[in-house]
């Protein structure tokens, strides 16, 4: 058999496959800026919160710089949540499906890098955050100097419980991963599975194309 | 003519190469129907930014093959066996079987390269369309079929033909 042959087959099965598959067809488009805007939302509104609340509790900063803590570590998480969004969004504005392949496949590797690395940072960012969002919120609703009188049997058992939803979100993933495909997405950035995977993706692609010059090299 | 009107003729003309491509990356024929949809879909909103400067096969080529392989990865369907109601029957040309097999040895690039190859491509075009060289798409081309001779040849003396 012949290389020759199989192209043949190939053109000639292609006519009968043709009728068949247009058939009926369901409509779906996935919009990758979703993500990433949700992000955005979210460190915005989370900087404009923390940042206001200190300004308005200056005074009280200064004299007692404890009580700045749960506000900062929110501008902190608000300000690299609405940076990883932005770069993720720059990613994806320069995403074109029109341009050569080698190309947009490269960039949506880099896109996929940055949504795992993203994942993992509010993954991790969570636990920490457990405890310092309900302190946050206790200074915005019930006074800013509030956080100094907390008892540490509260603190302990809310830090207790962000370990057990940690835990349980980690046996979740695992279990569920198989059946939903949020789950697997969680599973396999705890994991570092996906990351493992984009980044093979990127190298595949930039291989395939790098080797133009280095192929051209030997060639001309 | 409407938008519409211009991107039907158009897209009519050329209307086998999203069914290529997606046969190319995809052995299940439920999930083929919505990956040519969504190459269908993908054609529609970048019609607006095509440049008439461009060859349109190019440019659909393009769009078909970013969509496939970005939808293969997400569906995960080259890890799905294929099912029995499969077009794909057993008294098709063993040619034909034969080449499936060789193509879902290969990764992403290399089945658009294989595709492109198929389909009678020039190397320009192809190079047009994958963002290579004429350079690189010969070499590649020919390791490419000097794999698929070596598979043909293997699989020959094991029917003993």
């Amino acid at each position: 058999m012949e290389l020759e042959e199989l192209k043949a087959a190939w053109t000639t099965l292609d006519r009968r496959i043709e009728k068949l598959e247009m058939d009926h067809v369901r409509p779906r488009r996935r919009n990758l800026s979703t993500g990433p805007i949700a992000d955005l939302v979210c460190g915005i509104a989370g900087t404009i919160w923390s940042a206001s609340l200190l300004a308005g509790h200056w005074n009280i900063v200064m004299s007692a710089p404890l009580t700045a803590l749960p506000a900062g570590i929110v501008i902190l998480w608000s300000l690299a949540t609405t940076a990883l969004s932005i770069i993720q969004l720059d990613v994806v504005g320069g995403l074109d499906y029109s341009a050569p392949v080698g190309e947009a496949q490269m960039r949506l590797a880099r896109l996929r890098t940055l949504r795992v690395r993203s994942t993992q940072f509010w993954l991790l960012a969570g636990l920490p955050l457990w405890l310092v969002f309900p302190l946050f919120a206790l200074q915005s609703l019930g006074g800013f100097s509030a956080v100094l009188q907390i008892n540490p049997g509260w603190l302990a058992g809310n830090l207790a419980f962000g370990l057990l939803a940690a835990a349980g979100i980690v046996a979740a993933a695992r279990v569920m991963g198989p059946r939903s495909p949020f789950w697997q997405k969680i599973n396999d950035a705890l994991a570092g599975r996906a990351i493992i995977e984009a980044q093979q993706d990127l190298a595949e692609w930039e291989d395939f194309t790098l080797l133009r010059d280095r192929v051209r090299g030997k060639i001309d | 003519m409407s938008r519409h009107g211009a991107f039907e003729e158009r897209v009519g003309r050329h209307a086998g190469i999203p069914i290529r491509v997606a046969r190319t990356y995809c052995r299940n024929q439920e999930d083929r129907r919505d990956l040519v949809q969504e190459i269908h879909v993908n054609l529609w909103l970048a019609f607006p930014k095509y440049n008439e400067a461009q060859p349109f096969a190019t440019w659909m080529y393009r769009i078909a093959l970013n969509t496939a392989v970005s939808w293969t990865r997400r569906e995960k369907v080259r890890q799905r066996p294929l099912p029995p109601t499969s077009t794909i029957e057993p008294e098709d040309d063993r040619e034909l079987q034969l080449l499936h097999e060789m193509i879902d040895g290969l990764d992403a690039a290399h089945r658009a390269l294989l595709l492109l190859y198929l389909d009678d491509l020039t190397y320009a075009e192809i190079g047009e369309i994958l963002g290579l060289s004429e350079g690189n798409v010969g070499a590649r081309l020919t390791r490419l079929k000097q794999q698929l001779r070596r598979q043909i040849n293997q699989k020959d003396d094991n029917n003993g033909t």
